[in-house]
């Protein structure tokens, strides 16, 4: 009986430890609450981040403008950057949204009372989501980056965008979209580490229907480095690397 | 044990994806990305920079004739929570570099592995 009493007692010390432990992991010693996403997440698998699925409902025009277009990845891979037509290889555009979400670089969420600021590793990007009750504007200019507003469903943070110019892609490998793209962002913290997306992908001018792409992310104890597109950059990785890669063989 | 066999050959395959993503972004169509060199050389030119660091590597042939490798890996930004700094190569080290070489012979790969004389290894894998 008294054995009993000590192993149950044991086991029960051993739970409230672990709990404690737990709780202490969150970054910046904030404990996780529910609705706590503060942290540094980075793609961690179920899919790839790349790349949206290519089976997407494309209305005529999409298609044809997907099918020209030429890059690194994707249907139509070309190696020469003459030849490639990424706004983000040919320019160093920024990638816009839903395409930051899918490289393989880590973003920042950032809390605050009336907003989430997600702060992105890749091009050193970021984008306020306004928690305050706002609707979007009426007349919004399209920008690259458009324009985001939040709330929480439970414990889910859903993020509503629009507003956004038609000069990005959706995805790595080339998706187009027009200016009525309206993206739905869906985050839930399923455990400590794992963080959940949830992303619908609403173009009425560009598809026949809206679409869904779940994508995970793992919570790292990083920083925020410093990945940015540079035109200098870019041109000597393509003279030495790119065009002897791309010359005729010997 | 198949099993066992099955599961290593699913961790390859895993693996082999995972790495195939990572260098994504500029695509990896130049690259027999099957096949698998080493060589060994000394290190000619290490630039850690965007948007992939540059590994430089002189190699020398039994006849004394030296050929200059380079090799793509991933910036800065990836590379350091693989281990690495913008000191870990110098020029003049001994090294030992695994690639994917280019398909079309020119003498460009991309980056597996370094092993430094010391026994150091350094990938792009994240620790």
């Amino acid at each position: 009986m008294r054995n009993k009493f000590v192993r149950v007692l044991l086991a029960t010390t051993a739970t409230l430890l672990l709990s404690v432990g737990v709780f202490a992991q969150a970054p910046g010693g904030a404990a996780t609450a529910a609705k706590d996403l503060q942290g540094v997440w980075l793609f961690g698998g179920g899919g790839d981040a790349f790349d949206l699925p290519s089976n997407v409902p494309f209305q005529d025009a999409a298609r044809k403008k997907f099918d020209s277009e030429r890059n690194g990845h994707g249907p139509h891979r070309v190696i020469d950057f003459a030849e490639n037509t990424d706004p983000f290889i040919t320019s160093c555009d920024p990638l816009g949204v839903p395409r930051i979400l899918l490289a393989n670089h880590p973003f920042k969420v950032v809390q605050t009372p009336s907003e989430v600021i997600l702060l992105y590793e890749r091009s050193h990007d970021f984008r306020e989501v306004y928690m305050d009750g706002r609707e979007h504007p009426k007349d919004l200019d399209p920008s690259w980056w458009g324009h985001s507003i939040g709330k929480w469903d439970g414990d889910t943070l859903v993020i509503d965008s629009i507003g956004f110019n038609d000069k990005t892609w959706l995805d790595y490998q080339g998706l187009p979209h027009s200016e009525a793209l309206h993206v739905i962002e869906r985050y839930t913290r399923i455990d400590h580490d794992n963080l959940r997306l949830n992303l619908t992908i609403d173009d009425p001018k560009a598809y026949t229907k809206s679409w869904d792409v779940a994508r995970n992310y793992k919570l790292k104890p990083w920083d925020i480095g410093e990945d940015v597109c540079v035109h200098a950059n870019e041109e000597h990785f393509e003279n030495g690397v790119v065009k002897p890669a791309s010359a005729p063989a010997k | 044990m198949r099993s066992r066999r099955g599961m290593e050959i699913a961790l390859t395959l895993f693996l082999l994806a995972v790495s195939g993503v990572a260098y994504a972004h500029h695509g990896t169509e130049a690259y027999a990305m099957e096949k698998k060199v080493t060589l060994k050389g000394v290190i000619a030119q290490f630039e850690w920079t965007n948007p992939h660091s540059q590994v430089h590597l002189d190699v020398t042939d039994d006849k004394g004739n030296v050929t200059h490798w380079n090799f793509e890996s991933q910036p800065p930004s990836i590379l350091r929570h693989a281990g690495w700094t913008k000191d870990s190569l110098k020029v003049g080290d001994p090294a030992t570099i695994t690639f994917h070489p280019v398909k079309n012979g020119a003498s460009v790969g991309i980056l597996m592995s370094v092993v430094l004389a010391d026994g150091t290894e350094l990938t792009p894998n994240e620790k």
